[in-house]
């Protein structure tokens, strides 16, 4: 149910994986063309959240904190929910725009499966 | 391209960017495409005779300026554009007298003294910028308040900091009930974190880091040493806070660095 709903953001062109992670940076459920990046891009950006947690306060599945970083290379997106984050690795070709409003509604969808 | 109302001040202004990095001919190319839907606007054409001077083509500027002087003989920005070409002349005039009587004698015709009364006191930040080498500490702030406080203009936007990489307050202009201390250890200790563990996965240098939360957005973008922060309303336009925020980092660097 879950790899069904990640394959979605997979179907963006650019997109180069999509993993679904705990609080603490477990993987829950991962998509990604070269597998090796995905556990660390998931610890790191689990690190990257708990600091802006502290920073900015605790998300929740009401007030979600979405992030978008974009390195010289690739962009990162990730939104914070309460109990999980969902986390994607994408080209700097990439429709961001689709992006940002697929990966919200799929996050809104996996909120009462994890 | 289709050029629609609500979208022509947004090209004015990249026409502007354009010209204000020294991009005339990208500038003459917008300029032309928004005339070409508005012919009359004057905002465009003003830009436009700007370039001209620039460019030194005379044979494109004199007619414009002809047309606009026609057209709002006593409007600041046409006599402005005029009048440092006036300047510009004379200057040439004394290092080389013209043999050719007809040009000098139709430029003096002109509103030279009103055009003079408008070159003076507006000295252009840039020009400052490049014509001193070292800023003192005043100049430096009012420079970078200025630039601050054009990007607090735009709708929405609710304050912007320059702070140094470590977390240390350069400028601020943030609303009353943020303080810039907290607000500048946040945005550092953020950007800090997410540059080492990105630097981990080998997915390049950080460039800028967008955050949402409820309906506040957070943007931070990376100059060289220092970190721009910009806090905004959900309402604000982020293609136009990109695009003012590029401008911004430009400016910054001509004068911090």
């Amino acid at each position: 149910m879950i790899k069904e709903t990640l394959e979605k953001i997979m179907e963006i062109s650019g997109v180069k994986g999509v993993e679904a992670i705990t609080k603490d940076g477990l993987v829950i459920e991962k998509l990604f063309y070269e597998s090796e990046t995905s556990d660390v891009l998931g610890a790191m950006v689990a690190k990257i959240n708990r600091e802006m947690e502290m920073s900015i306060g605790r998300s929740t599945n009401e007030l979600p904190i979405f992030s978008t970083i974009y390195t010289d290379k690739h962009e990162v997106l990730f939104i914070s929910k309460e109990k999980f984050i969902i986390v994607v690795l994408a080209e700097k070709n990439v429709n961001i725009g689709a992006l940002i409003i697929q990966i919200k509604s799929i996050a809104s969808a996996l909120q009462p499966h994890i | 391209m289709r050029v629609d109302r609500d979208s022509v001040s947004l090209l004015v202004a990249l026409a502007e960017d354009f010209y204000n990095n020294d991009s005339f001919i990208e500038s003459i190319n917008y300029c032309n495409m928004i005339l070409s839907q508005f012919p009359d606007l004057k905002d465009a054409e003003v830009l436009l005779l700007k370039c001209f001077r620039k460019l030194n083509d005379e044979s494109s500027f004199k007619p414009l300026l002809e047309k606009l002087l026609k057209a709002y003989p006593d409007d600041k920005a046409v006599l402005d554009a005029a009048g440092m070409l006036q300047k510009e002349a004379k200057a040439a005039e004394v290092k080389n007298p013209s043999p050719a009587e007809e040009p000098a004698e139709q430029k003096k015709s002109a509103p030279a003294a009103e055009a003079k009364r408008f070159e003076e006191p507006k000295t252009e930040v840039r020009q400052d910028i490049q014509s001193s080498a070292v800023l003192s500490a005043n100049e430096t702030e009012n420079l970078l308040d200025s630039a601050l406080e054009e990007i607090n203009r735009i709708n929405g936007v609710l304050g912007s900091i320059i702070i140094e990489e470590s977390g240390l307050i350069i400028r601020s202009k943030v609303i009353e009930n943020l303080d810039p201390e907290i607000t500048a250890a946040l945005f550092s200790t953020i950007f800090n974190v997410s540059e080492d563990s990105i630097s981990k996965v080998n997915l390049g240098m950080i460039d800028r880091v967008f955050i949402e939360i409820g309906k506040v957005r957070i943007y931070l973008f990376k100059g060289n040493g220092y970190i721009l922060g910009i806090f905004t309303e959900e309402i604000v336009k982020i293609g136009l806070i990109l695009i003012k925020a590029k401008q911004l980092l430009k400016n910054i660097k001509q004068v911090l660095e």
